[in-house]
């Protein structure tokens, strides 16, 4: 129909109402539909350009860093200048990211050899005490070792070296205690001494005074009332402030608090002072020089006793030692090194079955013919720099770092990738309920119109109103079965559920800083107690369902997204079902069929192509978008991929895996953009993960754009 | 398998009714599921309104609140002639800007040349770096030969040879790598310069490397440009310039120290009230600290700190008296102030004389905010006049005061404003440019596709375009950042397009290149619903006008596009309430410049923009959260009224 044949063209044209000379009405309308012409393919043109230019740069990229740019995680890029060099040496592993990273590295002699670390194997028993740095050590070397704690205690003991030969004198209380602990050091002889102790009982009368610093900190101490607009910052030592006594009051002050308080000028004039006396008795004690190994709590009161001695720590257990929850023997490994430093200064350590073996890694030695820029990322050059340090062959002449610009995106697109899964399964669950409801069981009536006017205002809801909303909802406000509730003030509501809550470890008490209460105080008494403590949660015996949110975390971004995309997929799932051709249902209902079995075995099928172009037009909708996920999902900086470092186990790991803040590709686009400064080293970075992410995006909505033409063609019925 | 599946249906056919719970059959249960989902979206949308409003809606009393402390502290007083003296710096800031863009222009394309030489210089530096320790090493090693008196006489030899070597290296790497610089290389692009002097440039790189001398290049540049400096210094309208920009800037000392005396009183006004204010919390805390301590020490020790607090109101009548008094001293020196500013004013030469765009922009402002200035200063001084710390802030102006706020300052050390103009004129700025560059495209492409083109282009055209949609939002502001602005930076500064309002362009990030892009990300949207309704059109209209006589394209032009127009017009609805809403390319391209912009050219920011900006670093419930809030919710009102008038015009038009 688009063009009439010739003959009545003629006739058209002579019984025209506009009528026209031919060849100018030709010429116009030929202008007018290459303008149109060059409107449609302009949009293709630059669509082209903006595709053009991605590749043109992001392509040499991928082809320089290879695989590995889908293998490694997004670090900081360290630009190394070295000074030619030899003998340096470093795992196989990190060679050949070395070479690889730097084409034209200016490597000689590079040799293969092993190299070999001392191990200890053994096994850890039950009743071990140790301090938490060497915990740590042994965490940090057996990567599925994590243990809770029984208990902690401040006896451990310390080592120290006391300098020079000092008296401590103590009295026969701190003696009884110091006995109690450590016998031995009291062993020498003891000298009764007793001291007189001057202190002022002292009126100050009601009024305006001005003070010094010096005056002030006297008086902060004691029970002195008083008021003062602004209190003393640490430098201002000569300065004078204005302080208001209240009423007239009586305190009791000792010689030096009193001493501070005469000066001439900032000083306190005091109306009346009564100089009293005290006498107190005191056992002197001497150590000699030396080292000791102690209770800690021993030297505490050591410390106070004598401040002029002077204690110089030799391993620093400063938190003091935990008692380890441990069940049955552990068999774990360390460097031997390590482990014979661990056993030396932990007496409790209680350990059997112990073995040496040897752990072989490959390694090269290379050398550097001229100065060099080696690019490493992080981990990379922190691996150099150990490996050498010792040899002094590394001689750096500059270094710069350039955060984000190294390694490849591993992390963005893992976290897009979960977001993705969590954001569809709920999607499609709820939009093809919904759009079944719509199209099969709804009459037309207020309720559908409204459903109806909801969806298509939910559709032009910009994606930024839908992340306030997430964090809004998800993050902030939505419900969560907890033992441990937090103990903020913007938390909504706290619905204790059940008494069946599950004491904490001592090692989460501390680590998430939890208040434990008894469980018969009232809720809002344990949270005001808790904050009042500086505690971020509280623990009272009870199950909570606490209104405080998810928190940043890829459930929050994954339902604030399916939210988001809800509409696109129940009116793409509606569409397929109205494409199922009404009589399939009739003839269905007709054999006696019931409403569900007939969309069950009659609609559903036939549905399903459409519903999976649905799908797929969903994830390219999602995995594209940043905004929705900015504050309720995404982080720019993550050293675990989200399965790594989890603390739980079973159900619980579950959900401390959904718990967690991921990275995201279009999220790191923007930092890497947006947010970091920009320079040479960051640009490969950006048009990578830009040529990637496009490529995994734009084949999907070629996958979908596909099903979509194919099922208008092909499923007509 | 026939055989099996003949079983299934009558394994369905006899299994019915089944289990019932709460008189709720199998069949309603599924009804009821499939139902509850479908309300879902109308849930959402209830709890979007209900939680931006939630979190908004302490922001107008919360904000009269900080407001009334900003008058009651006596900020507001200070506030006057601080915006007179801004206004006044104004004029003269652009006067030296004016003067200094003259003068580079006119000293042309020599101008450029001592910056860019010391850019390029620097660059081969870098380049020939290992070459030049090397020869620093050689060096020191020929120092060193002085120190050691029984040297070999080889090695004293073989150490200058290890210097000439090192310079003959230098000398040829520097050749070398000269060569692979060029202009583009160089980060600094506002330097025009034409190709010729590239040669010369790098010659003179190399030898002051090498040498360590200046090039006759460089030095007869030098000289010439300083005779033309006197020369051009000579030009009266220049001297005027110059002679306008000291009177002008005569006065403002006095002002300033008028002024940030005002400041500093006001604000230790401020800060004692606000002591006062978290003094009162700090107390009560202390007390219920107090109650539930543990030890009976704890619990004196914090009843003693809750007791050292002071909670007596400032004397807000005292304390303002300075400013009171302030009054006579300001009127000397406004009276100042103005007749130097007026003097200045007559001595600015017209924008005619000058050579250069950017001067004469700059020129021209000065012309069209000079009437403003007296009207400025004579409204702030009757204002300073009735002020008065005890009038009550009302309500009605903490709310005009947020929707026709032209300031939106955030985590000030002297006063926070929450005004959301220029945020919503940038957004509308945006959209609007983005509107009027996509309409053409997308329109004519819907009837070019629609109507014109075979089925065979139809079929590649269609599916390109959405497929063109699918691109995400972030991909293109990464494209408008790295390669776009660039080119219009680049365009921008053809001296050809000076005549357009807003060029020559000055920076890379604007709202203009905001626009096309987000001009981009419509058309599909438009296209594709412009489409449809082109496709709506019944077919025998299009038969009727073939009838009649017009052809293929007056049919189109004159009959199909009329009858389908409110149908476009609702394409178009959607598109500009998509461009609105998107938030990535606004936030990264249009340059984060919290102003109104003047120009379509001019750097600014959104709404979507400042939410995505400043959300994440804010404690939650403070006043600036209520404030981001309520662009929230502005923004959802905005697109939500966008997307329910398309909706009604298609219905109007389907009804039809």
């Amino acid at each position: 129909m688009s063009s009439l044949p010739d003959k009545k063209d003629a006739i058209a044209t002579s019984l025209n109402p506009f009528k026209q000379g031919k060849s100018r009405l030709r010429t116009i309308e030929r202008i007018q539909r290459s303008v149109l012409l060059i409107a449609t393919y302009s949009i293709l043109i630059s669509a082209l350009v903006v595709f053009g230019t991605i590749i043109k740069n992001g392509a040499p990229v991928l082809w320089d860093k290879g695989f590995s740019f889908l293998t490694e995680k997004p670090q900081t890029l360290t630009v190394l200048d070295v000074a030619a060099t030899e003998g340096l040496e470093i795992s196989a592993d990190g060679f050949e990211r070395i070479v690889g990273d730097n084409k034209k590295l200016p490597v000689e002699n590079s040799e293969e050899f092993e190299k070999s670390y001392p191990h200890t194997r053994f096994d850890l028993q039950p009743g071990t005490i140790i301090g938490d740095g060497y915990l740590q050590l042994i965490e940090n070397n057996n990567h599925d070792f994590r243990v809770g704690f029984l208990s902690r205690s401040r006896d451990a003991q310390v080592g120290f070296n006391l300098s020079a030969d000092s008296e401590f004198r103590v009295t026969s209380e701190q003696l009884e205690e110091i006995k109690k602990v450590d016998p031995e050091i009291v062993a020498g002889e003891l000298t009764p001494v007793s001291e007189e102790t001057n202190y002022f009982r002292v009126r100050v009368e009601k009024g305006d005074y001005e003070i010094n610093k010096a005056t002030y900190d006297a008086l902060n101490p004691t029970t002195l009332i008083y008021i003062m607009l602004q209190s003393f910052n640490d430098d201002e030592r000569n300065q004078i402030r204005s302080t208001k006594i209240p009423n007239s009051q009586v305190v009791t002050l000792s010689q030096a608090q009193y001493a501070a308080c005469l000066a001439e000028e900032g000083g306190l004039p005091f109306s009346k002072v009564e100089p009293q006396v005290s006498v107190q008795d005191f056992l002197q004690f001497s150590m000699p020089a030396g080292q000791y190994e102690l209770a800690s709590k021993v030297l505490d009161i050591l410390k106070l006793a004598n401040p002029n001695a002077s204690f110089v720590s030799l391993h620093n257990t400063e938190r003091g030692a935990v008692e380890l929850d441990l069940k049955e023997a552990v068999t774990l490994s360390l460097p031997t090194a390590a482990f014979e430093q661990v056993v030396r200064d932990n007496p409790d350590f209680k350990i059997s079955n112990v073995s040496n073996y040897e752990v072989k890694k490959p390694f090269v030695r290379f050398d550097l013919s001229k100065d060099a820029q080696i690019l490493a990322p992080n981990e990379v050059q922190l691996e150099l720099k150990g490996e050498n340090a010792g040899s002094g062959a590394l001689n750096i002449l500059d270094e710069h770092s350039h955060s984000y610009s190294g390694g490849g995106i591993l992390g963005p697109i893992i976290g897009t990738a979960l977001l993705v899964i969590i954001c569809m399964t709920v999607a499609l669950i709820t939009g093809i309920a919904s759009a079944i409801y719509l199209n099969e069981y709804a009459r037309k009536g207020r309720f559908l119109k409204t459903v109806r006017l909801a969806m298509l205002n939910l559709a032009g809801v910009p994606s930024i109103v839908f992340g306030l909303f997430g964090l809004g909802l998800f993050v902030l406000i939505a419900p969560q079965i907890t033992d441990t509730p937090s103990s903020s003030n913007n938390v909504v509501l706290r619905v204790p559920l059940a008494k069946i809550a599950s004491e904490p470890n001592l090692r989460d008490i501390e680590n998430n800083s939890i208040f434990m209460a008894e469980s018969h105080h009232k809720t809002s008494d344990v949270v005001a107690a808790a904050s009042a403590n500086g505690k971020a949660r509280f623990y009272n015996g009870w199950t909570y369902l606490s209104f405080q949110g998810w928190g940043t975390c890829m459930l929050a971004g994954g339902f604030t997204l399916a939210i988001m995309v809800l509409p696109v997929i129940i009116t793409a799932c509606e569409e397929s079902l109205q494409a199922v051709p009404m009589g399939f249902r009739e003839a269905s209902l007709a054999l006696g069929a019931s409403k569900w079995q007939s969309i069950r075995t009659a609609v559903l099928p036939y549905a399903f192509p459409g519903i999976l172009t649905a799908s797929v037009l969903g994830i390219t909708r999602v995995a594209g978008e940043t905004a929705p996920i900015m504050f309720t999902a995404a982080v720019a900086e993550r050293s675990l991929l989200p399965w790594e470092g989890l603390q739980s186990h079973g159900f619980g790991a579950f959900l401390e895996f959904l718990q967690q803040s991921v990275q995201a590709m279009p999220y790191h686009i923007y930092t890497v953009a947006g947010r970091i400064p920009q320079s040479q080293y960051t640009e490969p970075m950006q048009y990578g993960s830009v040529l990637v992410f496009l490529m995994l995006v734009m084949s999907l909505a070629g996958v979908s754009v596909y099903l979509r033409i194919r099922i208008r063609n092909k499923i007509k019925w | 398998m026939r055989a099996k599946k003949s079983s299934t249906n009558e394994h369905l056919l006899t299994k019915k009714g089944g289990f019932r719970i709460m008189g709720i059959g199998k069949q309603e249960a599924i009804k009821y599921f499939f139902g509850g989902n479908a309300i879902i979206a109308i849930i959402v949308i209830f709890l979007i309104c209900l939680f931006l409003v939630k979190e908004a809606f302490f922001f107008f009393p919360d904000y009269r609140k900080n407001l009334s402390l900003y008058r009651l502290s006596g900020q507001e007083f200070a506030d006057y002639p601080m915006a007179q003296i801004v206004a006044q710096k104004r004029l003269a800031s652009l006067a030296t800007e004016a003067r200094s863009y003259e003068i580079k222009y006119r000293q042309g394309v020599e101008g450029d040349i001592p910056s860019l030489n010391s850019a390029i210089r620097n660059m081969l530096r870098n380049k020939v770096n290992s070459e030049i320790t090397e020869l620093k090493r050689a060096e020191e090693q020929v120092e060193e030969i002085d120190f050691y008196p029984n040297l070999e006489e080889s090695e004293k030899q073989a150490r200058h040879q290890r210097v000439a070597t090192a310079q003959e290296q230098l000398k040829k790497a520097a050749e070398e790598a000269s060569l692979t610089i060029n202009y583009n290389d160089l980060s600094d692009k506002t330097l025009e310069t034409s190709p010729k002097y590239l040669d010369d440039l790098r010659q003179a790189a190399v030898t002051r490397l090498v040498t360590g001398e200046k090039s006759a290049f460089i030095e007869r540049i030098e000289k010439s440009l300083a005779e033309k400096s006197i020369e051009i210094s000579k030009d009266q309208n220049l001297l005027d310039l110059a002679e306008a920009n000291t009177l002008l800037r005569e006065p403002q000392r006095d002002f300033d120290q008028f002024v940030s005396k005002l400041r500093k009183i006001t604000i230790s006004t401020k800060q004692q009230a606000q002591q006062y204010q978290s003094s009162s919390a700090r107390r009560l805390a202390l007390e219920s600290g107090a109650a539930l301590a543990s030890s009976d020490e704890d619990k004196e020790r914090l009843a003693i700190e809750a007791k050292r607090i002071l909670t007596i109101q400032p004397d807000y009548t005292k304390l303002n008296q300075p400013l009171y008094n302030s009054l006579d001293k300001h009127a000397e020196l406004q009276a100042q102030l103005e007749a130097s500013t007026r003097a200045a004013l007559e001595k600015i030469p017209s924008a005619d004389g000058f050579e250069s765009g950017a001067a004469k922009k700059r020129l021209k402002e000065i012309a069209s905010i000079k009437s403003g200035i007296y009207d400025l200063f004579a409204e702030n001084r009757a204002k300073m006049e009735v002020w008065d710390h005890t009038k009550a802030y009302p309500m009605s102006q903490a709310v005009t005061g947020f929707f026709f706020g032209t300031e939106w300052i955030t985590n000030s050390s002297w006063q926070d404003f929450y005004g959301i103009l220029p945020l919503f004129t940038g957004s509308l700025g945006a959209a609007i440019i983005a509107v009027v560059l996509a309409v053409p495209f997308a329109v004519g492409g819907a009837i070019y596709v629609n109507r014109l083109a075979s089925p065979v282009e139809q079929n590649i055209v269609k599916p390109v375009i959405e497929f063109i949609q699918a691109i995400p939002s972030i991909v293109l502001a990464f494209f408008g950042v790295v390669v776009l602005g660039q080119f219009l930076f680049d365009i921008g500064q053809n001296p050809a397009l000076s005549w357009i309002p807003g060029f020559p362009i000055e920076g890379r990030l604007t709202m203009l290149n905001a626009g096309i892009l987000l001009a981009f990300m419509a058309t599909p949207t438009i296209f594709t619903l412009a489409e449809d309704a082109l496709n709506n059109v019944p077919k025998s209209y299009k038969e009727a006008s073939l009838a009649l006589g017009a052809t293929n394209l007056q049919t189109v032009l004159k009959v199909i596009l009329p009858s389908c127009l409110s149908g476009i017009i609702a394409a178009v609805l959607l598109g500009f309430g998509r461009i609105v809403g998107e938030t990535m390319v606004v936030l990264l391209v249009m340059g984060g410049r919290i102003k109104i912009p003047t120009a379509f050219t001019d750097p600014a920011h959104s709404m979507t923009g400042i939410l995505a900006q400043e959300i994440g670093e804010v404690v939650q419930g403070s006043l600036h959260w209520g404030a981001l809030f309520m662009v929230g919710l502005v923004l959802f009102i905005v697109s939500l009224s966008l997307n329910f008038t398309a909706q009604t015009i298609l219905r109007r038009y389907s009804d039809r």
